[in-house]
Formats: C-alpha cells, structure tokens, sequence
C-alpha cells in the first residue's frame, strides 16, 4: 500500500490542497512558514501561535550552479542545493530563517543567506558540541534569547504557558510518528521507508495543527490494511540528511525495506518527546540533545553505536547502509568508523557516500544490490 | 656593499652552525642509544632533524636586521623542536595529546609535557613538503573522506601508522572545525587513553560565554588532575601568563611600528615568531627573549629608516593558515616583486592580554584568548569577524592587497571567499585567493601556486615581470 496517496486523498479531501509538500498553502491560510536547517534546533519553538517550521529542503532545484559561486563546490550538497533554491525564490513567503551551529556548512549557510536575502528573522541558536550540566545551562539561555527574538520580532507569544501547550502538541505527533514506526517493526512491515519518508516531509512541511489532525487516520488505514510487503531484507539508513525519495525508492525497488529511518531529516531520534514533567526551557534544551543522532556531540560516538545497535535489534535490521552525503566532515569520519564497529557486531554494513540528490544512479544500485546479495547469503 | 655581504653570509652561517649544535644536543640529552631506536620507530624524527632546511629557505635575499630576525625566529624554532622532542622521548609518562587549540600554558603549569598531535603535520610540510603524503594515503585507505582537510588527515594518519608516541590523556575541543574535531574520534580509537573534549562557545562575545568556557577550562584541570600526574600549580601558571604578557607588549609595539611604509620589519619575524612562540612554547623565558630582540631590531630599522625590504613596492597580508608545504613563498614574493607581508590571520587577534590577578582571571583571560583566537574567531565564527579584521588592517596598516590562502580543504573558508570577493570588490582591494592544499603538494604544486600568484601581480597589480630564470 501507497502512503503518499493516503496523505494526498486526506488532503484533497479535508482541505482542498493538492501538493501536501507545498508550505506556501498554509502561509495562504494564516500560518507563518520559519525555515530551519538543521534538527538542533529546538523546533517546538517554531510552533508557537502561527508560525509552523519547515524543515528547508532542495528538491526543486537539480543543479547548484549560482549557490556553488556562492558557497563554493566543496560545501555539503544539501546546503547549496537549499541556497540555490532560496535564490530561486521558494523560500520567499518564510517568515525567517532559524539556523543551530550544527556544523560547518550551517553556520557558512546563515552568513551567505544573511549576505544576500538580509531576512528579517534570521538566528543561530549556539548548541554546545557536548552534554554537561554546564552545556545544559548555557543552551536553556541560548533558547530564552531566541524566545524574546521571536516575540520581538514576530510578536510571538514565548511565555512558559505557551511552550508548555506546544510541547504538548509535539509529544502528541510524536506518539504518532512512534506508531507510524510500530507498523514498520512489524514482519513483515506494514509501512515501507518511501512512504514513510513522504509521511515524515509532510510533518516537517505542515503546521503540527494539520498533521495532528491527520495522521491518525492514515496510519490507522495502515495498520489496517492486509496487503503484504514483499521484500528479502530489512535495512537501518543511517547518515546526514536524506530528503531525496529516489534513494529509498531505488533501495526499496531493489527488494528491501528501510525500517529505520535513523538520518536527520528522517524519525529517530528526531520525533522524541519533551519530558512534561520539567520546566519547559529547561526540557527544551534536554531536548536539543535527545533529538540529534549528529556526529556534531563530540563526545557521544558509544552513545550512537549502542542506539544503532538496539534499534538494529528493536526493528530485527538485517544489514546497516552508512550513507553520509560528501564533504560531511563530520559523517565522513564517523562512518568510517561505524562501519568497523557495527560490523564487528555481525550487521552487514555497506558504506556509500552520496550526493543530495540521486545522481550516478546506476553505480548506486549496483552496490546497493550487491550488499543485498550478501545480506541474502548470510 | 662588500662587507654588507660578508656581514650577511657570515650571520647565516652562524645562525646555520649554531642551529645544527642545537640539533646535535638532541641527541646527547637523549642518549645515542635511545635516539637512534627513535629514529627506527618514529620516520618523522628523519624529517624534524633536518628542521636547518628552513634557516636556508627562509633567508634568501634577506640582510640587516631582516635576516637577524629571521634567523633568530628559525633558531627558536629549531630550539623548540628539540625541546619537543627531548620533553617527547625523555619524558613519555607525562605527555599529553592535545589538540592545537587547547592552551598549552595549562599544560605546562601542572607539570605536563604536551604533544600537540598536529605539530608534525604543520612543520614536517614546512621542512619537505611531500612529508605528509603517506599518512594522508593511509587516513584514505582506512574510509575517511579524501576532501577533509588534509591537516587532521595527516593527524589520522600517524596515529593509524602508529608513529604518535605513547601518552598519558588525550585533550581535544571542537575547533578549530568539524574536521579537527571529529578527527579525534579516530584518534580516541587508536590511541585508547582517556580523553577529555572542551566546547568552545560559537556565541564568544558575551561574558556568559566567557563564563561558560571558564567551566570547561576549570574542568579540565579536574579531569586531568584525576587522569594524569599533572598537578595545577598556579604559580607556575601566572609566571607563564605573566611571560605571555611580555611577549604580547613586544608584539603589539612591533605591529605599531609596522604601520610605517616601508616596513621595519616582515614575514618570518611577524609570523613564524608567532606561530611557533605563541602556540607551542608561550611564556617561557626564550619566547620572551625573542620577541624583545625581534622588537629591537625593528625599532632600530624604523630609527635609522632601514625598510626590511629595501625595494618594498607592494605590502600584503596573508589571510587563512600560511601555505605550509610551500613556506618560503612569501620570501620568493618579497624577491620577486617587493611584496612585504605585513600581517597574517593566525598572528592577529584582538584579546591578547591574560589578567593574572587571580586563578579565575587567568583562566577566564586564556579562555578568550582561545574563544576569540584566529581559528576559533574567524575560520569557525561568523563571517563578520573574518571580514572586519581583513579591512581594520587592510586600513591601518596601509596595505595594497589582501592574499587568501584558499586552503580547498578548509570548508569554512571556502564559502566565504564570494563574501569576501564582493566586499574587496566594493572597497576596491585587490584580492588574491591562492588555491591549494594545506599540506599535500600533490592536489596543487608549488609551481601552480606561484603561477597563480604570477598572474595576479602582472594581471591586477600591474607588477615587472620577474626575470624568466627566477619565476620558479
């Protein structure tokens, strides 16, 4: 069963929209888009009163020719693909731009945007490169700042009142999108990792309001339905971000089945919830660190391994695929790495740098059917 | 003119002489014996022992009180490289890796012998520059990306080579970038000790950072108290932040001094002097000793108007880490075309002084000296910083162009370089950004680089031509 034509039924139906993906629809409707850039930010901030993050994403551009003068050729792909289409125009109807010092390339990204649009919003929120009480401290404060920017700049409500009811809300989809991801535990699973994927675009696109509102049904009709998925193993992606669709449908196309969608624009651990039980700021901060599987956290690299390895186990993963996107300093010696470690742990492991979108199509499915043919013989 | 010449070949030697004695001492304070058993497990001790290679790269052309100081900045180099390697093999119990942004002042107040992991991948180049070349095929080899800067490649390298010598701890941060920073990942793998990470703050301005980074600093003495034999001794540290200090007010009065045309003073003696005594061996009494006698022989330029280059036609700062696999290259220019570099990133910075008044004071200071320090102020902070310091010099120091070592590794600074284009366009400074490689030869040579540089001076700066048997 298709997903994506759940979600485009449901909205068609309900809402009388026709691209789920296009975030310009809700700004028609009275909500205000803020563009982020890396899931270090403390997104729920985002959702407060009118405004609904977008995680910013580059797939209506192919080439990056104007960003690649502007960020140079050996910047990530996926930052100059996002220039490239702000300089196109598609990031216009963005109330402003919300960026984390996630890595080089982000930070680069906010001077070069700043340089040429000179937004009106535009933030860096300082996330330490590491968890201590102190970092703890020194983020909730960084995250105070950006609240009274918001409410200076865009008269946003940033009270503890306010945030508490948004946080609400986020736990809310992320006990959804846990469900979502019940459904893929299953054998065989009852969601894939293409629909998935459009299912987790569409959250990140759309106000959390909408999807709150929406997804219920949808993975309800998922869990429902009794149609089989065929496939011959069941694949953990690990790595940077993955916004391209024609990765996991050629992964998928080759008789697999991405369960675990463990990149920063996928689920884990993205969609963790906020413990209810603190102060909001403070648990806003936790939660910075919850939500971010990065090699950025300097210190936490057996804290990754571990987690890969129980979700390994959680989903029954029969092979891992380590795919950072090039020039990602960060991923690129992380899956070095991981790739020894995991397979010392017996999980067949490929290792593929790609680019942000699909390119040397035929080169990648020749070794992601090569790594199926070993996982089969194993 | 004769004894001009004679004054000038007779310096070099000297200077030449007494660096290979310097050298020579290594290996008595070492013992023969363990020297040469060192020089079997460790290859790049083969390419450190010939750090003199440098006296003669670095004092073409020069005299006066140019080559002076360019010669007593190289014989402290050398000096401390045999420091280093002495402290390295004679005292393997005590070292620590660190990382090169961490502050070796600390370090060394409780007791403890650095080794910088980088040390070897910044001089090795600088003494022959395919040195690096086999650990950064080896860094390849093992899956790390090729288009990471080759400086943590080369780290990698020699640790995966198992050419680092056993240590104590490892101390690593998250600068300068996140190559440097994730390198030690590896580096933690192979070298199996305990390692202790410091967050430097992107938000350094505030005195909350300040306080913050202060935290990290005091617990990192506590960690390194409980993992290592080094005990803080703040007395110890106040008379190295107090020698600091001193070097700083040479210093300072030296870049004054350097806003006259032509220049007093240039290149090596600004900063080589810098690079070295600053980041490897600050406050020690041969540091504070070699920024007095570079200071007086600049003053006594400037008194008798004696210009470091006696056809100064062109003053230049070099932006980004110099071009370390070919390091002379400032001394080719100055023969070339009569370029004085002036100025360099790694060298400038704006918070120099270290208030010793107390042990918070000192390490609140060193902390911002660190914070807002040229890699963490401008390879990894904003870009407002990187520009506004080109052009506050590009104005005081009454420059004709902006060089940029554009270091294809470094991804920082790559995607700054159309900002930096366009603001030099508006301002109506030339600008030269000389694509290379830090430390491997291999992706850029040495003689693209100049002809790179070539076409610039004749193109845009309307410079002679040098004659066809000195472009190389």
């Amino acid at each position: 069963m298709s997903l994506t034509s759940g979600i485009d039924n449901q909205l068609r139906d309900r809402l009388g929209i026709s691209d789920p993906y296009d975030f310009t629809v809700w700004a028609k409707k009275g909500w205000l888009p803020i563009g982020y850039f890396c899931e270090s930010v403390p997104v729920v901030m985002l959702s407060l009163g009118k405004l609904f993050p977008v995680r910013a994403h580059g797939l209506t551009v192919r080439a990056t020719d104007r960003a690649d003068a502007h960020l140079s050729q050996v910047a990530c792909p996926y930052t100059r693909s996002v220039l490239e289409t702000a300089l196109q125009g598609d990031f216009d109807s963005f109330g402003g731009y919300i960026f984390a010092t996630g890595c080089d390339h982000i930070r680069r990204l906010k001077d070069v945007m700043d340089y040429l649009f000179h937004p009106v919003l535009s933030h860096i929120i300082d996330v330490p490169h590491k968890r201590s009480e102190q970092a703890l401290i020194w983020l909730e404060t960084q995250i105070k700042q950006f609240g009274q920017i918001l409410t200076s700049t865009l008269g946003v409500d940033t009270r503890e009142q306010a945030l508490s009811q948004a946080i609400s809300h986020y736990n809310r989809l992320c006990e959804l999108i846990d469900s979502g991801n019940a459904l893929r535990k299953k054998q065989p699973p009852l969601l894939n990792g293409l629909d998935f994927q459009h299912l987790i675009r569409f959250v990140k696109s759309s106000p959390y309001e909408i999807s709150l509102s929406i997804l219920p049904e949808i993975l309800q009709e998922a869990a429902l339905q009794d149609q089989k998925m065929d496939h011959k193993s069941r694949l953990m992606v690990v790595g940077s971000v993955l916004d391209d669709a024609e990765y996991l449908k050629l992964i998928e196309a080759a008789g697999s089945v991405v369960v675990v969608d463990r990149y920063c624009s996928g689920s884990q651990p993205v969609f963790t919830k906020i413990d209810e039980t603190m102060a909001p700021y403070p648990a806003l901060a936790r939660h910075v660190f919850e939500r971010t599987a990065c090699p950025r956290m300097m210190s936490d690299f057996n804290k990754r391994v571990a987690e890969i390895l129980r979700l390994s186990q959680e989903f029954a993963v029969d092979g891992v695929m380590v795919s950072p996107l090039k020039s990602c300093d960060l991923w690129g010696v992380e899956a070095a790495l991981l790739a020894d470690i995991l397979k010392s742990h017996n999980l067949p492991v490929l290792q593929v740098e790609r680019e942000y979108r699909l390119l040397g199509e035929s080169q990648f499915q020749t070794r992601v059917q090569a790594f199926l043919e070993i996982i089969s013989f194993k | 003119m004769l004894s001009g010449k004679i004054h000038t070949i007779s310096v070099k030697m000297i200077y030449w002489l007494w660096n290979w004695f310097k050298i020579s001492l290594f290996i008595l304070r070492v013992g023969p014996f363990r020297a040469l058993n060192r020089l079997k497990r460790y290859p790049w001790l083969r390419t450190l022992l010939k750090v003199n290679h440098l006296h003669w790269k670095l004092t073409q052309g020069r005299s006066g009180n140019y080559l002076k100081a360019t010669s007593a900045v190289l014989s402290e180099v050398v000096s401390g490289v045999t420091l280093f390697l002495v402290e390295t093999f004679k005292h393997e119990g005590d070292l620590v890796l660190h990382e090169d942004m961490i502050p070796p002042e600390i370090l060394r107040a409780m007791g403890l012998r650095p080794f910088m992991a980088e040390l070897l991948g910044i001089l090795m180049p600088m003494i022959d520059p395919h040195a690096m070349e086999e650990y950064i095929d080896r860094c390849e080899a093992e899956g790390i990306p090729p288009d990471l800067c080759s400086l943590p490649k080369s780290t990698m390298g020699l640790s995966l080579a198992g050419h680092f010598p056993p240590v104590q701890a490892i101390l690593a941060s998250n600068l300068p970038c996140d190559g440097g920073m994730a390198s030690y990942a590896l580096l933690e793998r192979i070298v199996n000790k305990p390692i202790y990470r410091l967050d430097i703050p992107y938000d350094f301005m505030s005195e909350q950072a300040a306080d913050y980074f202060c935290g990290e600093l005091e617990n990192m003495i506590s960690w390194l108290e409980k993992n290592t034999r080094g005990r803080m001794d703040w007395d110890l540290l106040q008379e190295i932040c107090v020698g600091r200090n001193v070097m700083v007010e040479h210093e300072q009065d030296i870049w004054d001094m350097l806003r006259s045309k032509p220049a007093p003073m240039a290149g090596e003696p600004v900063w080589m002097s810098h690079l070295w005594s600053f980041n490897v061996h600050p406050g020690t009494p041969e540091s504070v000793r070699l920024f007095r006698k570079i200071k007086k022989w600049t003053e006594q330029n400037l008194r008798r108007g004696i210009a470091a280059l006696p056809q100064e036609k062109f003053r230049a700062i070099l932006w980004n880490p110099p071009t370390i696999h070919c390091v002379d290259i400032f001394n080719w220019a100055e023969r070339m075309y009569g370029i004085s570099l002036i100025m360099d990133s790694m060298t400038y910075n704006r918070t120099p002084y270290i208030d010793t008044s107390s042990h918070q004071t000192m390490l609140r200071s060193l902390g911002q000296v660190i914070m807002q320090g040229p890699m963490a102020r401008h390879t990894r902070g904003p870009a407002e910083n990187y520009l506004s310091d080109i052009f506050f010099l590009h104005e005081n120091f009454q420059l004709d162009m902006v060089w940029v070592a554009g270091h294809i590794g470094c991804k920082n600074t790559m995607a700054l370089n159309s900002i930096l284009r366009e603001e030099c366009r508006q301002r109506g400074i030339p600008l030269l950004i000389i694509e290379y490689d830090l430390t491997d030869p291999r992706v850029v040579s040495r003689q693209r680089i100049i002809d790179q540089i070539n076409h610039f001076m004749e193109s845009i700066m309307n410079a002679d031509s040098p004659p066809a048997a000195d472009i190389f």
